[in-house]
């Protein structure tokens, strides 16, 4: 493994969301480190936790979520316990996000450099020539043609592709030691998602940016990570480094998941759907999340499958599954 | 084979209008003379990004507009030349699968009564007759017989894309239209309903044109592959020969730009600069000349035309003509 130093550092993170039925677990217990100029990747279906653990983390929850327990330690502080005004400062300076959908994520009645110098301006204490001179800069570096006429427009005038290139600008405007990316690409079409996840690397290979990439795509975790997360009903079910999750997935829900994707020039594979559908989230087994799709439980033990919740086990080179098969590898973790 | 449906030089046109008398101040030329066949029991996919027109033509085939030009024949019937009278009775045979499950079932109306809609107008009287179909119609896409008296919002996402596919194939039509039927569906859900499409048009025996935005799902489910870019279609191959043989520059470009989920070999990719031109203005000449990393001088001032490379195969590049 890279020894490069460890820039966020999550443990057991927990978060709740208060709702008319009583509380329901989105993220449960899930901790990973983010090392400098490395790219995380969590990776996961619809309502598995993914995005709200990058909400909880940066401290944009929505007023029903709370963050029950864990940490999430930045340069020795922790990100949770911290007020919302030290938060503030953080964010967008040190730290930075970018979202799904870029055309709402900006201000829609503020010219695009206007939104783009008030981050040197609020953060860096410039002037205001001097962050107009930055802002341009900024957009020149992400490729935005012709960026000088493009600073007076507003964000309804530019596409998906350039609201991204844009929002990127932001987010890396003070070269922050954190991106955290929420399905930067998911709205785009393929050929402008390849633009974007190519500059993302561009970028990340200047300022040395830890990152960490939120998306359900198997496609963009394999092009992009270093280390892959992946989670399902909000619990982390395997982790490992990139090559060691796709060359040899060990738990039962990751070889699903590869195996009912088509992939192109492979046209001759038959996909192996998942049968059954992720269990609602204040309906959960007591046992294992995934027992009831699983396609591997009969093989060897069944009734821990069904009663208890399988511990991660950890297997080698960092690697490990939260799978009762693999209790053989009695190394807890969690 | 038998062709099912032929398109020739189809065009379809909307006007962009402007100000307090709705002045027409330009034509988004959305679909912008189209023709090819789609030959009984196959499945065409017809692939291209977002405003390439692929949704207007899928609409355009099953008549839920009109074509500004050109023609649309169904099973040797011109239905140009129908009246609306007489194109319902033929509506039967040509259905559509909608992309967003949650918005195309009506929310208040049970799941029974949205499937039995179409029998009613279709002129099955019998009621009883019409509750056996539905009954066999949902055994046969996976879904319980009770939930005829259950409302949309009680299902899943992928529960409800398959009540959309039994109210397309109620009526036994012979073409579906499925436009982007999976991509508001999670993967593990996305993969159970292309094999439920496939396994049901191999027993219904039915044609399908499968509209996506993402190739490698129309890889795998088509025989055909059409490759759409700015209201044309700019190249037609069999399937199975896509990955390795095709010839234009975009449809290679679209190739080289999926993220392969295999971390071993981090391809160079082919990225294209900048976005696709509007529509309301396509550029003159080939009109992937703007963003063609091979174009030429001649692909500014020539259209190039749909030429047949080889059996099956058609595209419009200047560099394939010669």
């Amino acid at each position: 493994m890279s020894t490069h130093p460890i820039q966020l550092e999550v443990n057991n993170l927990t978060t709740c969301f208060r709702t008319s039925t009583g509380n329901v677990t989105a993220v449960d217990d899930i901790s990973f480190s983010l090392k400098k100029g490395e790219t995380l990747c969590i990776v996961g279906e619809s309502g598995c936790g993914k995005s709200v653990s990058a909400l909880s983390i940066m401290g944009l929850l929505p007023p029903a979520g709370y963050v029950k327990s864990g940490s999430a330690n930045f340069q020795n502080n922790n990100l949770l316990s911290m007020s919302s005004n030290q938060l503030e400062r953080l964010r967008g300076d040190r730290i930075s996000m970018i979202f799904q959908d870029p055309g709402s994520s900006l201000n829609p009645v503020m010219r695009i450099g206007d939104q783009v110098s008030e981050i040197f301006r609020i953060h860096l204490n410039m002037s205001k020539s001097q962050s107009k001179e930055k802002a341009l800069e900024m957009l020149k570096q992400v490729e935005i043609p012709d960026p000088e006429s493009r600073m007076l427009t507003y964000p309804h005038e530019l596409s998906g592709g350039m609201a991204q290139r844009v929002m990127i600008a932001m987010a890396l405007a003070c070269k922050p030691d954190i991106l955290i990316a929420d399905e930067p690409t998911t709205a785009l079409d393929v050929t402008i998602q390849s633009q974007i996840l190519n500059l993302m690397i561009q970028m990340q290979s200047i300022t040395k940016t830890a990152i960490l990439l939120i998306t359900h795509d198997l496609g963009v975790v394999a092009e992009m990570a270093d280390y892959v997360l992946v989670m399902y009903c909000g619990q982390v079910v395997e982790y490992g480094n990139v090559k060691t999750v796709f060359n040899n997935p060990v738990h039962p829900y990751t070889k699903a998941l590869m195996k009912s994707i088509p992939v192109i020039g492979e046209k001759s594979k038959k996909l192996d759907a998942i049968p059954g559908r992720v269990p609602s989230l204040d309906l959960l087994p007591s046992g294992c999340r995934f027992e009831k799709r699983c396609t591997e439980k009969n093989v060897h033990i069944t009734s821990d499958c069904q009663k208890r919740i399988p511990p991660i086990f950890n297997l080698n080179n960092n690697h490990g599954s939260r799978c009762w098969l693999k209790r053989e590898h009695n190394e807890k973790i969690s | 084979m038998k062709k099912l449906v032929e398109i020739k030089n189809i065009v379809k046109h909307f006007p962009v209008q402007k100000g307090l008398f709705k002045r027409t101040v330009g034509l988004v030329k959305a679909v912008d003379d189209v023709s090819f066949e789609i030959y009984e029991g196959e499945t065409l996919g017809l692939v291209g990004e977002s405003g390439c027109g692929k949704s207007t033509l899928g609409k355009l085939l099953v008549r839920l507009i009109n074509p500004t030009l050109g023609n649309v024949i169904f099973d040797n019937k011109n239905l140009d030349s129908f009246s609306n009278k007489k194109l319902r009775e033929q509506r039967q045979f040509f259905q559509m699968i909608f992309q967003d499950p949650n918005s195309s079932l009506d929310p208040r109306s049970t799941v029974g009564k949205s499937i039995e809609e179409g029998l009613i107008i279709h002129g099955i009287k019998n009621k009883q007759e019409r509750q056996k179909r539905i009954k066999e119609m949902l055994n046969l896409v996976g879904i319980s017989a009770n939930a005829t008296e259950r409302f949309p919002h009680e299902f899943s996402g992928g529960q409800r894309q398959r009540i959309g596919i039994a109210r397309a194939l109620i009526l036994k039509p012979k073409l579906v239209v499925c436009d982007e039927p999976v991509s508001a569906l999670d993967v593990s859900v996305q993969a159970q309903v292309l094999n439920l499409l496939n396994e049901l048009k191999n027993e219904l025996s039915l044609t399908l044109l499968f509209i996506s935005h993402n190739l490698s799902v129309v890889e795998n489910i088509s025989d055909r592959i059409a490759i759409m870019y700015l209201g044309q279609i700019i190249e037609l191959l069999d399937s199975s020969k896509f990955a390795v043989n095709c010839k234009h520059p975009y449809s290679k470009a679209l190739l080289s730009a999926i993220p392969m989920p295999d971390p071993n070999t981090r391809k160079e990719r082919i990225i294209l600069k900048g976005d696709v031109p509007s529509p309301i203005n396509p550029p003159k000449g080939c009109r992937f000349h703007t963003r063609c990393p091979e174009a030429m001088s001649k692909c500014e001032k020539i259209e190039p035309l749909f030429l047949e490379l080889s059996h099956d195969h058609k595209a419009s590049c200047h560099l394939l003509s010669n």
